[in-house]
Formats: C-alpha cells, structure tokens, sequence
C-alpha cells in the first residue's frame, strides 16, 4: 500500500540499527483530585523489533491504551522513557510523528459528516502530503480498502466494518513505518474483522512494523509475532506465542478423538497425568514428558483412532494462567 | 501553504456541513433590523453607522469564537483531538487556518446587514470612504482570527471554557465600542478598551461611515492589526503551552 514516492516503510535512516518501538522503565501516573495517583503502567519495558508483528494482550483497564498513547506522542510518560525507531519519546516527538501511523477502534477518530474523501484528504495535509499528493494517496487507499465507490458519501452513513476500514485508510494515509493500532477489530461482525485482519497481514508484509493492542486471543495469536502482556499496568511476559506457551506449562499434551472405555485405558498408562474429554468429542491427555507422549500415540492408534496431535495451550490459556498469576501475586505482596 | 489552504477548505466544509455554525448568520439581520428599527422609531439617523455595525461586530465576533471552541471541543468529542496532536502538522498552524476560514465566512453579515438595511428599511448605507472601510473590515478579521486562536488555547486547555467565553464575550462588545464608542463609556475603561482591537475597530468602521475625513488611518489600522497579531502569537504560544500541559496531564481526548 506504499505508493512508491517516498518508500519510507523499508528505507534506512539514522537510528536504523535500534528496534522500532522500546520502552524502558515506564510509568504513567494520573492525579486525581482526591486521593492517590493512579498508577496506569508501572515499569514497562518493551522491545518491538523492525518489521514485526506485535501484539499488545491484557484485559480492560490493564494499561495497553496508556502505553500506545505514549507510543503515539499524546501522552507523556511520568517516568522511564521510550524510543520510535531510534526516536526519544520525550524530546524528538516531532520527528517521531511522520513516521507513525494510528488507529483506534470503535466511533471515534472521524468527521462524520464530511464524506469519507475530504476526510482523507484532511489527514493527507496533516501528513505534510500536498494537495495533488494527498488527492492520489487517499484515492489509492480508498480503492485499495474497498471505500472507493462509498468515497463521496458522508461517514455518518456507513457501517462499522466501513468505518474500521477507513480509520485504518486514514492511519497510513501518512505512509508510516511504525503502526500502531489500538483495538481495530473492537465491535466489528467476525466477517468484517477478518477482512481488517487480512489488511494488517498485508500491510506487515509491506515491512511496517504493527504494534497492536487488543483483548481478541485468537487475533493476537493469529496475526503476531511476539506478544507482550499486560496487567494492572506491569508487563507479565513478552514472548513469541508458542513460547509463551512453555512458560506456563512444562507438560506435553495429546489431543485424540475417543470415547470411554478407551480413555479410561488412557488414563491408567504411566506418565499420564490427566484425561480431560471436551463437548467436541475429543479429549485432552496431559502427560509428563516426551516419552510418555509416544506412548499414549502409539496406543491410541494401535486401538483404531485416527485423530491425534499433539499441541501447546493455546493463547487464551496461557493469559488466562498468566494474569491469574499475576493476580494472586499482587494480592499476596498486599 | 497546502497545509493552510487544507485545513481551511477543511473548515469551510465543515461549517457547511454543521447548521448550527452559522448561526450567527441567521442571528445577524434579525439583530440588524432590532437595531434599525429603534434608530428608526426613536428618529435618530445620526445613529445609523453604529446601528450597522454593531451586528456586523457582534456577528464577526461571535462565530469566532463558537467556532475556536467547536475547533477544540467537537474535536476532542469526536476523538479528532488527539490524532491532529499526533499528526505532524504544527497544531496551532492547523487552528489558525480553520479560524481564519470562519472569520472569512463571518463576514457575509456585511452583506447581510445591508440587505436588510435596503430591503427592510428602504436605506442605502452610505460609504464615503470604502477603501478605509475595507482595510478596516479585513484588519478586524484578522485580529478575530488572532483571538479567536487565543481562545482555542484555553478550550485545549479547560472543558469549561464555554462559559467563561460566554461570560467574557458581552463585557469585550461594550468595551470593544461595538454597541457605543468607547469614548462614550467611563473614562476609567478606557485604558481597558483600547487593549481590545474591537474598540479601535469600530471607531475606523464607523468614521469610515461618516462623510468627515478619516484621520490616522494608517496607524489605527496598524493598532488592529498589531493587537491582533500579537493576541494571535500570544494564542500559538499558549497552544503550544498547552499542548505540553494536556499530554503530561494525560487529559488531550478527556470528553
């Protein structure tokens, strides 16, 4: 989706050698009124190498808007301090800008009721594009992301999945290098959010780097590279996603198609830890190690089965693990 | 310049758009024809120059100010805000040219004000110096736009600056000289309203509207301009101020 003009997502300039995104130490207090501050990230240090993929996890309220704000330069850190491709956060924030592409979910981010060209063409000036160059850009991008025969009609008339479209239109509208995405499938149909998830695919591949915020697993799993997670404001882990997996389990797991009595047989194998059937017909046989995996396999399908894999928690477990540990440290350090 | 004209097409699409921005439009021959018709009733002609203008000032005025609020708080409700922050652009740069659009687009109550002199009451204002009266009329609009970007400071800066714009505004018309002369008020405001371009303003507007000669045209259109220029540096640094304050107070999108 680079136009070719001015090739910013895969050129060299000073400060190449650095990641494209890293934070050390940071934290985000608000003041209240009465009472405490309020701690929204607490020593946040992460590193999002060039080109990457990279998801940001945690629930609600857990810190990943603060911190993309501060990526985005509308916030400033209250202590700890954070680079955009070699970039100072604090001081460089102008230079950091043209580099940076962003999007939020949901309603907010556009005019209404200006159609969905003048709108890109605004964002085009705010971009330092000229009024021909903004013209070209936003047409492509218009065209590119499907709007183009909506272009001329007024914002307020489209659907969400349309609008999803053209905040992500309006985002690279700059031709950035580093995007930065804060829950871009939030409220969209399970359609229109795979579409947008192709669009991130694509533009990843275009050598953008892409931080993304979300509570979507499956999304995360899917489109990331590495994932950092995050609760109550601290980073719990950061690791590719089937690493990840390893750090909250040691054990080797079999998935098989099989009924009772045949699990029950399962069950009293040595090495097997535990048989866990689901509502799909299958079940989950947890075993302690390598060995025992092979010895479940090979009696399962000298009984007949011919569904079995072997696999990892998926995401969703590995989170769920995470932030209950992290959970019942912070009540036990209480 | 592409970013200027931009954002000022921008603007101008976006006060189309948005009705209630011109309100002031609607408010201003309404506002004219009170005024005449008490200049008529009470057989006052001597008063016609300032029943003219005062609409007119008060029309300049006020869009300008709506719309240097609604620059900010439409904005933030929109989540706009915070991404033209973000954007590249020089913010302030951004403001002032959507400012001065409106400003620009304020200026049709001339036209307005004179059709309802002619069409309502059957009088043709008279101009005997229409160049001094242009010069005067555009050295006004931009000293509106330089306030008016003062004032989009405070709207960045304060999510009630509604009302203290609202209270400010009928204080800065009577000091200003829009509904009277400023030399008709007490002496001790003077020193105030010559701090306020609105006072030199009418004073040129009105004598430009007058068939007596026009003295110290020069340095009284430069008194508007100066005060304007300098409310409109002084809004650029306090936005820029501003801007710094809401990122480190984490209040830029806080609706």
């Amino acid at each position: 989706m680079t136009d070719g003009t001015n090739g910013r997502p895969g050129d060299t300039r000073p400060g190449d050698g650095e990641p494209a995104v890293e934070t050390t130490g940071l934290r985000r207090e608000y003041r209240t009124r009465r009472g405490p501050a309020v701690v929204a990230l607490d020593d946040v240090s992460v590193t999002v190498e060039r080109g990457e993929v990279h998801g940001l996890l945690g629930p609600n309220g857990a810190g990943k808007s603060t911190l993309m704000k501060i990526l985005s330069t509308v916030l400033l850190p209250t202590a700890g301090s954070g680079r955009v491709l070699g970039h100072d956060l604090a001081t460089e924030h102008r230079r950091i800008r043209p580099l940076l592409g962003i999007v939020f979910g949901g309603e907010r981010g556009l005019y209404p009721r200006l159609t969905a060209r003048q709108n890109m063409r605004y964002w085009a000036a705010l971009y330092g594009l000229t009024g021909r160059e903004g013209a070209v850009r936003s047409d492509a991008l218009l065209d590119e992301l499907g709007l183009a025969e909506r272009a001329d009609d007024r914002v307020e008339t489209f659907s969400v999945g349309m609008r999803q479209r053209l905040h992500l239109a309006r985002g690279i509208v700059g031709d950035p290098r580093v995007l930065l995405l804060d829950e871009p499938t939030n409220g969209l149909d399970p359609l229109a959010a795979r579409q947008l998830r192709e669009l991130i695919r694509r533009l990843a591949g275009e050598g953008r780097t892409v931080l993304l915020a979300t509570h979507d697993l499956a999304e995360a799993e899917a489109l990331c590279d590495r994932v950092t997670m995050i609760n109550h404001g601290r980073v719990v882990a950061a690791e590719a996603p089937k690493t990840l997996a390893r750090l909250v389990t040691h054990q080797e797991r079999v998935r098989v198609r099989a009924e009772e009595p045949l699990l029950a047989l399962v069950r009293a194998l040595p090495g097997v830890l535990g048989v866990e059937p689901d509502d799909d017909g299958t079940a989950l046989v947890t075993v302690e190690d390598k060995e025992s995996v092979g010895r479940v396999l090979a009696f399962v399908v000298e009984r007949g089965v011919t569904e079995v894999r072997t696999e990892l928690p998926g995401l969703e477990e590995v989170y769920l693990r995470l932030v209950h540990r992290d959970e019942t440290r912070s009540v036990v350090n209480r | 310049m592409s970013l200027l004209a931009a954002a000022g097409r921008f603007q101008g699409r976006l006060v189309l758009t948005h009705r209630d921005y011109l309100i002031d439009l609607v408010r201003t021959p309404l506002l004219a024809a009170v005024f005449l018709l008490l200049i008529r009733h009470n057989d006052r002609p001597d008063l016609l120059a300032n029943g003219l203008l005062a609409p007119v000032l008060m029309g300049v005025w006020s869009m300008a100010m709506l719309i240097s609020g609604e620059v900010v708080d439409n904005d933030r409700w929109l989540g706009t805000l915070e991404l033209q922050i973000a954007a590249p652009a020089d913010f302030a740069r951004v403001v002032l040219s959507r400012v001065w659009v409106t400003t620009v687009i304020s200026l049709l109550t001339v036209l307005e004000v004179a059709a309802v002199a002619v069409l309502g009451f059957g009088t043709v204002p008279h101009v005997p110096h229409p160049g001094v009266f242009a010069m005067a009329l555009l050295a006004t609009a931009v000293a509106t736009a330089g306030t008016a970007t003062l004032m989009a400071a405070l709207f960045v800066a304060t999510r009630t600056a509604r009302t203290f714009q609202n209270s400010l505004s009928y204080p800065v018309l009577l000091l200003g000289g829009v509904f009277a002369p400023l030399d008709r008020l007490p002496e001790w405001t003077h020193p105030v309203g010559r701090l306020i371009y609105l006072s030199w303003s009418s004073d040129l507007l009105r004598d430009a509207l007058t068939p007596a000669p026009v003295t110290s045209v020069a340095w009284r259109t430069s008194t508007i301009l100066g005060l304007g220029l300098l409310t409109g540096a002084l809004g650029r640094l306090l936005l820029g101020r501003v801007v710094r304050l809401v990122r480190e107070n984490g209040t830029v999108g806080l609706r």
